[in-house]
């Protein structure tokens, strides 16, 4: 198990501040009850009851300090996380630069082994450039405030088809056909643009994690005042210990790494920071060989008759 | 001959240009098993090893080959800076 120095502070902290407050103050509060039980004069009384209501105000204050210390420790801990994984992602392409730069000095490679080095270097720069483009936009998305994200009605079809169209473009190498099943006028409310690269994600991320006989399902159907979107697929799932941080940025399955597929952990970090923004919910189920995942966003009723006017589900 | 464990293609090239152009002859392994297989079956001067490895991590690999009492000079090279990393190499 790790625990990181600053953990281990943490928890002596904790340790010192329970037994400089509780100690005395359970001592104090035994003192008050014992004032108020065989106490027989009003200032005695009274000199009890204050003894309590200070012993009161010191536990309360025990518990807000656990509570803001502990929650400032778990932000500290997810913002160095987030900077010891961008750094590490930055640094190897990076430094592959300038090794393949050093190796260039002085003109002494074969003409075969600098035109390899130059293939990296363009390759190289590409994947940071890449990397860079894709760390900025999710920081921005993640930033973005809650009212600026578009309230547009989506049709959940026409969302489908172009996520579809998208994962096309992204498989030319290996076109996989995907299984369509959307209800009929199914509409939605969001941020159309997004949220076709959340969808298009996830089925590239299903056609990525999975064997070459590759089953991709995608449906979409309403679930009362919700629409629901479902990505499947028969790939190599999700173990169990990877489930809870399959979200975070830059964390990868040690399991998906060991498989060599390219990736640096910024897909589903995407989906969710879009299915968020967009006043969605997203979760998923996963055993080896079955894997779905679920978006759910408000639904748009449409009623008939003359008014046609739209209600959004809330 | 210095085996360089690295399973990023581009590093890898760039650390074995480089170690041709200063006279040395080199391998590459690009995971924790390859890397095990190669330290065990070849006479090595160095091996510049890398943590973050498909199959076997970099610790395991070190791990094994000390395990087999091959006391072949070993330098980890990893963009993994933290305190613990460090301390466990």
């Amino acid at each position: 198990m790790r625990f990181p120095p600053a953990n281990i502070q943490l928890r002596r902290a904790q340790l010192v501040l329970m037994l400089a407050i509780l100690v005395p103050t359970i001592l104090m509060t035994g003192v008050g009850v014992i004032l108020l039980v065989l106490g027989s004069g009003i200032t005695t009384l009274i000199s009890g009851l204050l003894v309590l209501t200070f012993c009161t105000s010191g536990i309360t204050g025990y518990i807000l300090v656990q509570i803001f210390v502990t929650r400032g420790a778990g932000l500290a801990r997810v913002q160095n996380d987030f900077t010891s994984a961008v750094s590490h992602e930055l640094r190897t392409p990076i430094t592959s630069i300038t090794l393949l730069l050093e190796s260039l000095r002085d003109d002494r490679l074969s003409a075969s082994d600098r035109a390899e080095v130059l293939t990296l270097l363009a390759r190289e720069t590409k994947r940071l450039e890449t990397l860079t483009d894709k760390v900025l936009e999710l920081s921005r998305l993640e930033t973005r405030p809650r009212h600026v994200w578009p309230q547009g009605i989506v049709d959940v079809r026409d969302l489908v088809d172009e996520a579809v169209g998208m994962f096309d473009a992204a498989t030319l190498s290996n076109p996989t056909p995907i299984a369509i099943d959307v209800e009929r006028d199914l509409k939605a409310v969001g941020d159309r643009d997004t949220l076709i690269r959340a969808v298009g994600n996830l089925l590239h991320n299903a056609w990525k994690y999975s064997g070459p006989d590759k089953q991709i399902g995608i449906e979409a159907h309403a679930m009362g005042r919700r629409v629901e979107i479902l990505v499947r697929d028969n790939g190599f799932g999700i173990e169990r210990d990877d489930q809870p941080s399959i979200y975070e940025q830059f964390i990868r399955g040690r399991a998906i790494n060991d498989t060599g597929i390219p990736g640096v952990g910024l897909g589903l970090a995407f989906v969710r920071t879009i299915v968020r923004g967009n006043r969605g919910k997203l979760d998923f189920e996963s055993e080896p060989g079955r894997t779905t995942f679920r978006i759910r966003l408000r639904r748009v009723r449409e009623p008939t008759g003359q008014a046609k006017q739209i209600a959004v589900a809330s | 001959m210095i085996l360089i464990v690295e399973d990023d293609d581009a590093i890898a090239t760039g650390l074995a240009l480089n170690l041709k152009l200063a006279g040395h002859r080199t391998a590459i392994a690009r995971d924790g098993d390859d890397a095990i297989a190669q330290a065990l079956a070849t006479e090595l001067d160095l091996i510049l090893l890398d943590i973050n490895l498909p199959k076997r991590n970099g610790l395991e690999v070190l791990a094994a080959v000390r395990a087999a009492d091959n006391l072949v000079p070993v330098i980890v090279l990893s963009a993994r800076d933290g305190e613990f990393d460090k301390v466990a190499a």
